[in-house]
């Protein structure tokens, strides 16, 4: 920090901040035989659920693979949470809210039960594509047998105006498909069902 | 004569039907919402003077139905039908339909809306008052010599484009002179296929282009004038997301330039009350793309820097008024940025994201500008596009609305689901966009999308080590309804 900095006044403002950091990749993936130290949770964060994993003794938030390490201050009447050491979050729990950077955010947390229709998925080598949203089915761009890789598109959902893609997240081959071209379909309906090979 | 307006039909639903309404009440009109039940709880039903209720179904039966929105009319004894944008805004049959039930529209005359709306057409009048066209052949091509030495003559890389064609169907960009001759073969069967006539033209293919539109107004009197242009560069799946006004590239002169051809183009076709002509444009050269003959999504970023009602002004246009304003009035003061929020998912492809806004706070402030039709509990319908508002923002110059619109944004907060504000966000703080470097390929050249991912995943990290470490965030699902009032209690405790 330079000198004539008053103290505690960091030398960028959010959007020089958010400037700053825009190219900046974290590299730290971490190895497999690590994950034994971690415990798996289920998050929501404004909507979007996520799986991470966190390892109790270190404070190590894995999220995709990568290393976020965290630190909670307490400051105040607030929490600052430090991520990767040079990204700050001032943190206010407040009557049940969660202010994040002063703005409101959705956040909760539970511990990952194997229950869990993804996880059991996994578990079982399959994967069942169910449909995120109503909509109607406008392509389908596989056949039953097919062999499907991470990213193969599966099929094309109109849903809200828009032509939705739904690709494969493992690799594997085409078991089951549930539906028809030009059929409408409510949230989670069964689409296709994928087999790891 | 100027004929009056005492009931206007609002023929639109959304942030848009909010915005109409609004204006009309600026000129005390009563108004009259249509909606589908699907829409039964939406803000323009509450805030116009009358709704009616076209019952449940797709767009087809309610928002599209031509006969039930003028029996409504009718029974309603409305004067006047706005079409906002979308839906039958650029239906000429229906504007036709409107007048001869002796409705006011609010809108281009049908011949207008007709010509302006066929191809080939379009591009006629252009050529005829000197618009400037991506140069191409008017006539369909056959694959062969006469292709090839046509494209000599336009220079590579070409696009072929189906005559029929329409929603980036039947295109292909040729390179050279060897990939010609395949890709009009290919692209003749798919536009035999998909639009049932195989006629192809070639036209230049202009690269990583700006999307730039000038606003224009017209009265029935034959007064017409331009409101300066809007750069609508930064899409997602062709689709604008961001628009401001003015362009960063834009001179003066090139404004000025294309602003007189434009309203050439606009009393060549007798045309009246709000439109807009779309140009792509790169080093200094426009080239015509279409005309919307309606309102737009982003009018505000134009009512911002001139300070004028578009949509007041539509209306008064209606009632047969001449132009509230000389072309010598318009000035342009400061600089309007929009950022469409919507229920998308950015680092999930931009795929929707719909919901129950279970909280929702608004940023204010100088210069701040929220048009939508959503509140706090207002469950989101799949069956519509996920333009969820507007925030428009105004500065004083560019880099002032960059800078309050980041901030607003920052205190924007929609709750219950994903929205891209994410994608706003790290827009308005990314350094080619601050230079005004913006094409119609933003997203892809400047790799914003892992960023955005990279940034989600520190604030969950963040969260979570927070909660974790504080046991002050817990779930819904552990105690039944208890978590909230166990958080209050424990942060009263611990004097926070």
């Amino acid at each position: 920090m330079k000198e004539n900095e008053k103290s505690g006044v960091s030398s960028y403002t959010p959007i020089k901040k958010s400037m700053k950091f825009q190219k900046q990749k974290n590299n730290q993936e971490i190895e497999d035989r690590e994950r034994d130290n971690y415990k798996k949770y289920d998050v929501v964060l404004n909507g979007r659920e996520l799986q991470i994993l966190y390892d109790d003794s270190t404070g190590d938030v894995i999220i995709d693979n990568k290393r976020y390490p965290t630190k909670i201050e307490e400051d105040d009447g607030f929490y600052r949470a430090i991520v990767s050491d040079q990204h700050n979050y001032r943190i206010e729990f407040h009557q049940g809210q969660i202010f994040m950077e002063g703005r409101l955010v959705e956040f909760t947390f539970k511990p990952s039960v194997p229950k869990l229709q993804r996880v059991m998925s996994e578990m079982e080598n399959e994967l069942l594509i169910k449909a995120p949203l109503p909509g109607n089915i406008v392509g389908i761009s596989v056949k039953i047998g097919d062999p499907v890789s991470v990213g193969t598109k599966i099929l094309t959902l109109e849903a809200m105006k828009m032509q939705n893609e739904i690709s494969s997240s493992i690799n594997g081959r085409v078991q089951e498909i549930y539906i028809k071209k030009g059929q409408l379909v409510g949230t989670d309906e069964k689409l296709v069902l994928i087999v790891k090979n | 004569m100027v004929k009056s307006i005492d009931r206007l039909l609002v023929a639109n639903r959304g942030e848009i039907a909010v915005r109409i309404v609004r204006a009309a009440r600026m000129l005390e009109m009563e108004t009259v919402a249509i909606y589908s039940e699907q829409d039964r709880h939406s803000m323009h039903v509450r805030l116009a003077d009358h709704s009616v209720s076209l019952e449940h179904g797709p767009a087809r039966e309610n928002y599209l139905n031509i006969q039930k929105i003028l029996d409504t009319a009718r029974s309603l004894e409305v004067d006047a039908i706005h079409p906002g944008y979308g839906f039958l805004s650029e239906s000429a049959p229906f504007a036709q339909a409107v007048i001869d039930d002796g409705f006011t529209w609010v809108g281009p005359p049908p011949e207008a809306i007709a010509r302006l709306g066929d191809k080939i057409q379009s591009r006629k009048a252009a050529m005829e008052v000197g618009v400037p066209l991506t140069p191409g052949t008017d006539t369909p091509v056959l694959p062969g010599k006469d292709a090839i030495s046509a494209a000599q003559d336009i220079g590579y890389p070409i696009m072929v484009k189906a005559a029929y064609g329409g929603g980036g169907m039947g295109m292909a960009v040729v390179r050279n002179v060897d990939e010609l001759n395949d890709a009009l073969k290919r692209t003749r069967k798919q536009a035999e296929a998909s639009f049932g006539r195989p006629d192809v033209f070639l036209e230049r293919y202009v690269e990583g282009p700006r999307h730039i539109e000038i606003q224009f107004m017209a009265d029935s009197k034959g007064n017409v004038i331009h409101m300066g242009e809007r750069e609508c560069s930064i899409q997602r799946r062709h689709q604008k997301i961001i628009e401001e006004a003015p362009s960063p590239a834009i001179t003066e002169e090139e404004r000025e330039f294309i602003g007189q051809k434009v309203k050439k183009l606009a009393k060549l076709v007798k045309y009246e009350n709000a439109g807009t002509a779309e140009f792509l444009y790169k080093d200094g050269e426009f080239f015509f793309n279409e005309v919307n003959a309606r309102l737009q999504v982003e009018h505000p970023v134009t009512e911002m820097v001139t300070g004028r009602d578009i949509v007041v002004e539509q209306l008064r246009i209606a009632k047969d008024r001449r132009l509230s304003w000389k072309q010598k009035d318009i000035e342009f003061n400061g600089h309007a940025i929009e950022l469409r929020i919507c229920a998308e998912d950015p680092i999930h492809d931009f795929r929707p994201s719909p919901g129950k806004v279970t909280s929702l706070v608004l940023p204010g402030g100088m210069g701040v500008r929220f048009d939508t039709h959503i509140y706090e509990n207002y469950d989101v319908p799949t069956d519509y596009d996920s333009l969820l508002g507007k925030l428009i923002i105004w500065g004083e110059d560019r880099n002032q609305a960059i800078y309050r619109a980041y901030y607003a944004l920052s205190e924007l907060a929609v709750i219950g689901f994903p929205t891209n504000s994410s994608f706003h966000r790290v827009v308005l703080a990314n350094k080619e966009f601050h230079e005004g470097k913006t094409t119609t390929n933003f997203i892809e050249e400047t790799q914003l999308i892992p960023y955005i991912k990279e940034a989600f995943n520190r604030r969950v990290a963040a969260c979570f080590a927070a909660g974790v470490k504080t046991s002050k965030v817990f779930l819904p699902s552990r105690e039944d309804s208890k978590w909230k009032d166990q958080a209050r209690l424990e942060s009263t405790n611990r004097g926070i």
